[in-house]
């Protein structure tokens, strides 16, 4: 299963004063502005993980339902992937 | 009033560098901010290399690149200067300024310095008349200014002035204004004197804010009645005089829009603010920008203290946290100097 990982020129911030959560990239200054769940995940990724782990993880924060978060988890994913915020290997 | 071409500040599109390319000067100031002038200055390649990131973080950022570049003094080496330039304008900055003593441009370098378009103007430095002047940067500093102001008019460049404002010089403003106006200097700038670096000691240069108030009131009631020189008076603590004018007052660009980079690499919020918050040498202007610490903590307005904590002015003010800093020993704290009465 794939595992993916934050990538590692990427920095987290949450914001406390606007409670706003952003994703910098320090290499090529793209930065990102990500909701509380988005921040949560990435958060995470600083060690692989595959994407059960991480629905597994929502699935402790939160009382959502199981196909939704994956749904969304899996477009998450796809999305920060794409924009080079994190990275996947088949493991 | 000013038409509003004439409104410098561009505080939404604009990024500010204040770059500092040596430490080497030929002058000795008493109130120069600078505590040593050994010239470690990097080689013209990092120099380059440090240019073209700037010029990519702005990009990045979608702001117009605004450069001030300065020293110590810059002409010491003209080479990396005429070289910077030429950088500069191939990366389209969109204005750059030169921050220069004025005792080293010969007919050749002001020469030369003509063909470059996005060169807005040179800025010299005086502190007052020729006595007050002379007492701060050196003995006949004032004629040779002079000189310089007329040699660069000459050739058809704009000339702003500097003047850095204390107890010592408070009168002289407006009477170096009118006599600026006499060589058709185009722009005066007013800033309020900091004990730090050189002048750590000179803390009875410090204005009170009765002080201020009376140099700045006097400064705008210039300011509309005449053009030349134009006053700019994009500072902390203006907005007092005239909330509703937007010719006056600026926020504080300390970690909104400008930073400074030192000789080294070293990277500042402000030149008047010493404190270090990454080197360009070390890590990215993108991860000092995004990830400092100090920045986060002075963007946000409900950290000022004092006078500053909740004033209605936060928008178009935020005090100056270089002379809170350097009066208080805390950036955070109320503006020694402002004159509102909470």
């Amino acid at each position: 299963m794939k595992k993916f990982l934050l990538n590692k020129q990427v920095r987290l911030k949450h914001d406390d004063a606007n409670d706003k959560f952003y994703a910098f990239c320090v290499e090529t200054g793209d930065h990102f502005t990500l909701n509380k769940t988005g921040y949560f995940i990435l958060n995470h990724l600083k060690e692989e993980k595959n994407l059960n782990e991480i629905v597994t993880l929502l699935l402790e924060e939160m009382i959502v339902d199981k196909q939704a978060v994956l749904t969304d988890t899996i477009h998450f994913l796809e999305l920060s992937e794409k924009n080079g915020i994190i990275a996947s290997k088949n493991s | 009033m000013l038409d509003d071409h004439l409104n410098e500040f561009n505080y939404e599109e604009e990024f500010y560098f204040q770059w500092h390319i040596t430490n080497g000067c030929n002058l000795r100031c008493k109130h120069c901010y600078h505590a040593d002038y050994l010239n470690d200055s990097v080689q013209l390649n990092q120099l380059l290399q440090i240019g073209n990131h700037l010029c990519d973080a702005a990009q990045k950022w979608g702001k117009k690149a605004s450069f001030s570049i300065t020293g110590g003094e810059p002409f010491t080496n003209p080479d990396n200067i005429f070289s910077l330039l030429e950088l500069l304008e191939s990366r389209d900055a969109d204005k750059i300024d030169i921050l220069t003593n004025g005792t080293l441009l010969t007919d050749s370098i002001i020469h030369k310095l003509k063909k470059y378009k996005k060169l807005r103007r040179l800025q010299l430095s005086l502190e007052g008349l020729k006595e007050t002047n002379d007492k701060i940067r050196g003995v006949n500093s004032y004629n040779r200014t002079i000189e310089a102001i007329d040699n660069l008019k000459k050739h058809g460049l704009i000339v702003s002035i500097m003047m850095t404002v204390g107890k010592h010089n408070m009168d002289e403003v407006i009477p170096l204004a009118e006599e600026l106006a006499k060589h058709d200097v185009d722009v005066f700038i007013i800033d309020r004197f900091i004990p730090e670096g050189q002048s750590s000691e000179l803390t009875e240069w410090v204005l009170s804010q009765e002080e201020i108030k009376k140099v700045y009131s006097r400064a705008y009631e210039y300011f509309i009645k005449t053009l030349k020189p134009r006053f700019l008076l994009y500072r902390t603590l203006f907005c007092l005089l005239n909330p509703d004018d937007p010719h006056i007052g600026a926020i504080c660009s300390v970690g909104n829009n400008a930073l400074t980079i030192m000789p080294n690499g070293d990277v500042l919020p402000c030149r008047r603010l010493p404190i270090k918050i990454g080197n360009l040498f070390e890590t990215t202007l993108y991860d000092i920008w995004y990830m400092s610490p100090f920045l986060w903590e002075i963007r946000n307005p409900e950290k000022l203290k004092g006078k500053c904590n909740h004033c209605e002015y936060i928008p178009i003010c935020r005090g100056c946290r270089a002379v809170a800093y350097a009066l208080q020993g805390d950036y955070l704290a109320g503006d020694p100097q402002c004159w509102k009465e909470k």
